[in-house]
């Protein structure tokens, strides 16, 4: 594949949503208050309102109702309220892009929703303290894959028939047939976005949970929190191979005893809610 | 899986599967909330007789018959290329198992 074809792909992938990119200004300076990113947030009705819905879902389990962009902001904290205003606007940006035979953009989604809904869960169970993170990641694990869709069709279909015809997973076929994969052109879209670098890693070797061999936390949950949402077949990425997680990345997660199977309830429950928030106009 | 229970039907663990509201309006609690006996009484106090309840793993799972986990392990293997090496992969592989068994639990009971 022509490296100028790749690099003119990305350079005309959209730019993140004006409100994200004026949130991330403002989380940056150090003097930000909490009413700065509330008038902020406010200025789009239509964000406030999700934003509050998502505060009083199930996903977050509060007890007392989130009435406002200032309490969903004390009770979320930044990082998890910049989160979710990218996480809204991003879906809502390309949830109706016309994509090609192959994918349904619904589906794809609720695939994207699915893995960052897993890998939260993950994240809470080990205790770490970079839950959202996960989140974010597996929300856009794919993003690669919609710049292939957009730009690389043609190519795109030969690779879905090298996987499904000799049973390999998609990002090696990928590799085969266009010499890059998804998840190394997902990464360079993060970066175009100036994501946190752990974010631009999960996205850029989600395929394995290693980056050159060496295990890297956020990336490997969001390995494996991809094959976990394949298993329960929540939404369609569009692999058709439902890949083993990399050697040794779960022993590596240090995952307590049946994690999987103990959260499986609330992993359906929280994937049924967010489909409303995130997917329901 | 979400059913209508009586409030005797109730057993310890089910989960609140939507909002509970009192008649003025007021949230009395949120959805995801487990039951116990003194959310129960404060449910009598408000007169309510029957709620939407999530039922809780260990309840959902009392009809996962020997049977049904042959079934699902059956039809999960089919579909998933791999076998399991180790403890934590056989969990992963056991969540596929636990869901398709669901899966024809959900569909029994519809067709009751």
């Amino acid at each position: 594949m022509d490296p100028k074809r790749i690099a003119a792909a990305i350079d005309e992938f959209p730019t993140l949503p004006t409100v994200y990119s004026s949130l991330l200004e403002l989380l940056s300076d150090m003097n930000t208050k909490v009413s700065d990113v509330a008038n902020l947030i406010s200025k789009d009705q239509s964000t406030v309102m999700k934003v509050l819905k998502t505060a009083n879902s199930s996903f977050y389990g509060f007890s007392n109702k989130v009435t406002s962009i200032t309490n969903a902001i004390t009770l979320l904290g930044y990082n998890e309220m910049k989160n979710i205003v990218l996480s809204l606007t991003l879906i809502n940006l390309f949830k109706n892009t016309k994509l090609n035979q192959f994918i349904n953009p619904v589906d794809f989604w609720k695939h994207s929703i699915a893995v960052g809904i897993v890998a939260r869960r993950l994240g809470i169970s080990m205790g770490s303290s970079g839950a959202e993170n996960f989140f974010l990641g597996g929300l856009l694990h794919d993003i690669g894959k919609l710049v292939i869709y957009l730009h690389f069709s043609t190519d795109y279909g030969k690779a879905l028939q090298h996987s499904r015809t000799f049973r390999v997973p998609l990002h090696e076929a990928e590799k085969k047939t266009l010499g890059f994969s998804h998840c190394e052109l997902g990464g360079l879209i993060a970066e175009k976005w100036n994501m946190p670098i752990e974010i631009q890693n999960a996205i850029g070797y989600h395929d394995t949970g290693y980056i050159n061999g060496v295990f890297e936390q956020t990336a490997a949950v969001v390995h494996v929190s991809n094959i976990a949402a394949k298993i329960l077949l929540l939404g369609d990425g569009g692999n058709p191979v439902l890949d083993k997680p990399s050697k040794g990345v779960l022993e590596k997660l240090n995952l307590p005893e049946d994690t999987f199977v103990n959260n499986l309830t609330a992993i359906i429950n929280e994937y049924k809610s967010s489909l409303k928030l995130f997917l329901l106009n | 899986m979400v059913k209508v229970k009586d409030l005797d039907e109730i057993v310890n663990g089910d989960l609140l599967a939507e909002p509970l509201i009192n008649s003025f309006g007021a949230l009395l609690l949120p959805a995801g909330t487990p039951i116990t006996e003194r959310q129960i009484r404060m449910m009598k106090m408000w007169n309510i007789k029957s709620v939407s309840v999530v039922m809780d793993v260990e309840n959902y799972d009392s009809w996962l018959s020997d049977d049904v986990l042959t079934y699902a392990y059956r039809v999960f293997s089919e579909r998933c290329p791999w076998t399991p090496e180790s403890e934590i992969e056989a969990d992963l592989f056991r969540m596929g198992v636990v869901h398709e068994a669901r899966k024809v639990i959900d569909e029994m009971h519809k067709r009751r």
